[in-house]
């Protein structure tokens, strides 16, 4: 160092002339390392790629989902909501599935009786929703209802008239940029070997990063093989390229993606990310009122023979969480209010619906049944035959479950198997003469329960907690109707049972038969609720046609998606595959979407002609 | 002297931010959802005076459930006499932890932590069909791990004796490799079936180590494990397991 320099530096300080800047930056960073959560300038970013964008009523609609989270050291999202909802934002269909290193495969069923029409599927999960509406990603497909009256002159005079209503939905944003802006992104190269094929001949398409791009992680890309069944009509759809640089514009991300800059939105963190699993949102309210109750008690627990229990006391807007247990996909879960200040009968319950139902960023073209009916025609024929023929064979890949983990009661006493025993008829009879240490009386016409504390040797004066396959009851009336033939087993705590931090008088819980007539009623306080996290795998095993005999077999094979294969994997930076077209003619698109190396987008798309000869 | 001031006060600013965003975290980490453990409440099944406990006070440790989650900054004890957890809620109450639930737990007061882990009784041929704490000493290609039981002294009991404990500590020593576990291991002879001879001979004789003595145990599971040579299982040992 030059020591002129350092007498001008030191002279600086010496005058206090930095110091005043140096204090107000460290109050800068303190109050911003106070003020900004962390784990709110979390963004995810995720991309839906389908096998097609239209589909028959009754089809399933085949998708990939490409999972992104900036900064990327944060923890990832495990559980993906995939739905389709109509343009009011009613929802159709969803599944749930886990998120599995940053992409998720899966299918969803479209049902049978949906009139033609735009439909909406949109993929999020439960911490994008703090992001806000827009930013969930959505794609509209079309369906076409195959019991609608297509082919009739009615519905031909109507296509002839038909106006295509391009309304503007109100959730509609125009962000032009979304569509036609050009990112400077990786060229994806995708080739096939010929332009034009015959019906039933062998396609081959390469897929190659150009090799000044080193490729040096993971890749993961899927590709779909569509028809191109109306050009005119093809819905806009964003590249996962512009989606994920849309976003990335929206919170003023720096170019590495590891910091916010410059912050356009801010993001109030509301729902909490599903890192671990599902997380069961919802809100208990007066029924009067409708206002948000707090401090009601909400058990959580599983329809079953092995127990689960988890509760939750509702917040000051009457909210409640839990976390869904691992594994816990059979039974329904029961959620109930056991407690209210308001009293339970005057209390209602209300599960969070995941998402408000008011996202999109596409311009949304509303077609006319008719006209969509008309224009897919043979769209539906294509169903019918391929569904008649099952040329597309759909072979299903159940995972196996780990043995579900179900932190039960401890400290059983007891266990009564009735059928050990001569056959009782009702509770009070099997209590008598078969549950040491269990009182079941009749008392001012109402069953009370009392459970012997073993170590104080004398009746708990409070009523145990009963369970009735695993769920919390508060009514003993079933109970007493019970026969011996109704019940597998009975298990005894005489024990003080303690669940987090309540405290139970005891445990009295009744495993039913399976041919018990005993059901779950649902009312304004007790909801039941299916936990399915598809771990569906459905595989598209395409027909080959690598003999003269199966090219000139005479069973049709209509298929429109001529390929669909959600994890192509790139190897020294290219792939290939192939399939074989089928006896559709017309033109077919091939698109290819994903990420390389770990979170860069690329997507591809090329044409190429079937000709109506063999 | 003013500089010195003025750094100080810089470094508080900064100080300060941290100090809040951690507590604003910690705020988070008692978010709602955390798992709730399921157990009953401990009373003493027996008037015989003297604890059943391995600490004589409650410990701060952190339990790891079998779907991975942990919960922290727990008050928890070892029952050595009923091979239980407990835990303390509110101060005064004392929790038997459900075993299906626990996979681990770390004390932490310890230095260094003591970890306990729970196994299946039946591979070393004790609490058949049922899980047990034992507490993990080693773990490398050989895993040494302690069975501490605490046990009534039958004579005093029979001789009224109440006015000293009753209660007395037991460890059984336990050595695993793969599968295959076996106990008292602190016989050199033990490890013969696994290991050179002459190495095992050679290790006690330069770190001069007294198996009977837990540390050198631990010392000497350390010494087999870097010499990183095990055997295959013998197979009559397979059969007889």
């Amino acid at each position: 160092m030059k020591s002129g320099e350092y007498r001008i530096n030191s002279k600086y300080f010496r005058r206090g002339a930095l110091w005043p800047l140096i204090y107000f930056l460290f109050l800068i960073i303190s109050l911003n390392s106070f003020g900004v959560d962390s784990n709110k300038q979390v963004i995810e970013k995720i991309y839906l790629h389908t096998d097609r964008d239209y589909y028959v009523s009754g089809e399933q609609v085949f998708f990939k989902v490409f999972y992104n989270i900036v900064p990327q050291a944060e923890d990832p999202s495990k559980i993906l909501y995939v739905e389709i909802n109509d343009l009011s934002y009613n929802q159709i269909n969803q599944v749930i599935l886990n998120i599995s290193e940053n992409s998720a495969v899966g299918v969803i069923q479209i049902p049978d009786s949906l009139t033609s029409g735009s439909y909406i599927i949109k993929a999020y999960t439960n911490w994008q929703k703090n992001q806000g509406n827009e930013l969930l990603f959505s794609k509209e497909i079309l369906i076409i209802n195959r019991f609608g009256k297509y082919g009739s002159i009615a519905s031909y005079n109507q296509y002839l008239n038909a106006e295509r209503t391009a309304k503007t939905s109100e959730y509609e944003i125009q962000k032009s940029s979304l569509y036609s802006k050009q990112i400077k992104d990786i060229p994806l190269i995708l080739s096939v070997n010929k332009n034009t094929y015959s019906k039933r001949e062998k396609v081959q398409v390469n897929v190659e990063v150009p090799s000044d791009y080193c490729l040096i992680n993971d890749s993961d890309l899927s590709v779909s093989v569509q028809y191109v069944a109306d050009k005119s009509i093809e819905q806009k759809t964003p590249s996962i390229n512009n989606w994920f640089s849309y976003i990335t514009e929206q919170y003023g991300f720096t170019e590495n993606q590891q910091t916010l800059s410059n912050r356009n939105k801010q993001i109030n963190t509301v729902y909490p990310k599903e890192t671990e699993g599902r997380i069961i949102t919802g809100v208990v309210s007066d029924i009067i009122t409708g206002m948000g109750l707090p401090g009601a008690l909400v058990y959580f627990s599983f329809f079953d023979t092995l127990s689960y229990l988890d509760y939750d006391i509702t917040d000051e807007n009457g909210s409640f969480f839990f976390a869904m247990p691992d594994n816990l996909s059979i039974s329904p879960g029961i959620i109930q209010v056991w407690e209210s200040p308001s009293g339970v009968e005057n209390s209602t319950i209300l599960l969070d619906l995941k998402v408000d139902n008011k996202a999109s960023v596409y311009k949304a073209e509303t077609l006319t049944a008719e006209y969509i009916n008309m224009k897919f025609d043979d769209q539906v024929k294509v169903f019918e035959i391929n569904n008649t023929f099952r040329t597309v064979q759909i072979a299903e890949n159940k995972s196996n479950n780990n043995f579900p983990l179900r932190p039960g009661y401890y400290g059983l006493n007891k266990t009564v198997y009735p059928r050990d025993f001569l056959k009782l008829s009702g509770f009070d009879e099997i209590a008598k003469e078969i549950l040491p240490g269990v009182r079941f009386r009749l008392e001012n016409g109402e069953y009370t329960i009392r459970i012997l504390n073993e170590y104080q040797n004398a009746f708990f004066t409070q009523p145990p907690l009963l369970l009735i396959n695993g769920m919390p009851v508060k009514k003993y009336n079933y109970l007493a109707v019970l026969n011996s033939d109704d019940i597998h087993h009975i298990d005894i705590v005489s024990k003080y049972f303690i669940v987090g931090s309540r405290v139970y008088h005891g445990v009295l819980s009744v495993t039913l038969n399976q041919n018990s007539s005993f059901h779950i009623e649902e009312s304004n306080t007790l909801i039941a609720l299916q936990n399915e996290i598809s771990n569906q795998k459905l595989i598209f095993n395409f027909p080959v046609y690598d003999t003269p005999e199966k090219r000139t077999s005479r069973i049709p094979d209509f298929r429109n998606t001529l390929y669909w294969n959600p994890e192509i994997i790139l190897s020294a930076n290219r792939s290939s595959f192939e399939f074989y077209t089928s006896d559709m003619s017309g033109e077919f698109r091939i698109t290819i979407v994903g990420v390389i190396n770990n979170g860069i987008p690329v997507s591809k798309s090329i044409t190429f002609n079937v000709e109506d000869k063999y | 002297m003013k500089y010195a001031v003025k750094i100080v006060l810089s470094i508080w600013f900064l100080g300060a931010g941290s100090f809040l965003n951690a507590q604003h975290n910690s705020e988070k980490d008692n978010f709602r959802m955390k798992p709730k453990l399921t157990g009953t409440m401990y009373q003493k099944q027996n008037m015989y005076p003297g604890s059943e406990f391995l600490f004589d006070e409650w410990q701060t440790g952190t339990i790891t459930l079998k779907n991975g989650r942990q919960l922290k900054n727990m008050q928890l004890n070892y029952n050595a006499y009923t091979n239980d957890l407990v835990y303390a809620i509110d101060g005064n109450t004392a929790v038997v932890v459900s075993k299906f639930q626990v996979s681990d737990f770390i004390i932490l007061n310890s230095t260094p932590e003591r970890k306990f882990i729970l196994i299946n009784g039946d591979i070393i041929n004790k609490s058949f069909n049922s899980e047990m704490f034992v507490e993990l000493l080693f773990n490398g290609n050989i895993t040494i791990f302690a069975n501490r039981m605490m046990k009534v002294n039958s004579s005093l009991v029979m001789q009224n004796r109440f006015n000293e404990s009753v209660y007395y500590l037991t460890n059984e020593y336990y050595a695993c490799m793969g599968d295959y576990c076996f106990m008292t291991a602190q016989n050199k002879r033990n490890f013969y079936s696994f290991f050179n001879k002459v190495e095992v001979n050679k290790i006690i004789r330069k770190y001069n180590l007294n198996l009977k003595k837990e540390n050198d145990l631990v010392e000497f599971a350390r010494q087999l494990n870097q010499l990183g040579k095990m055997a295959e299982i013998p197979r009559d040992l397979k059969q007889k397991q």
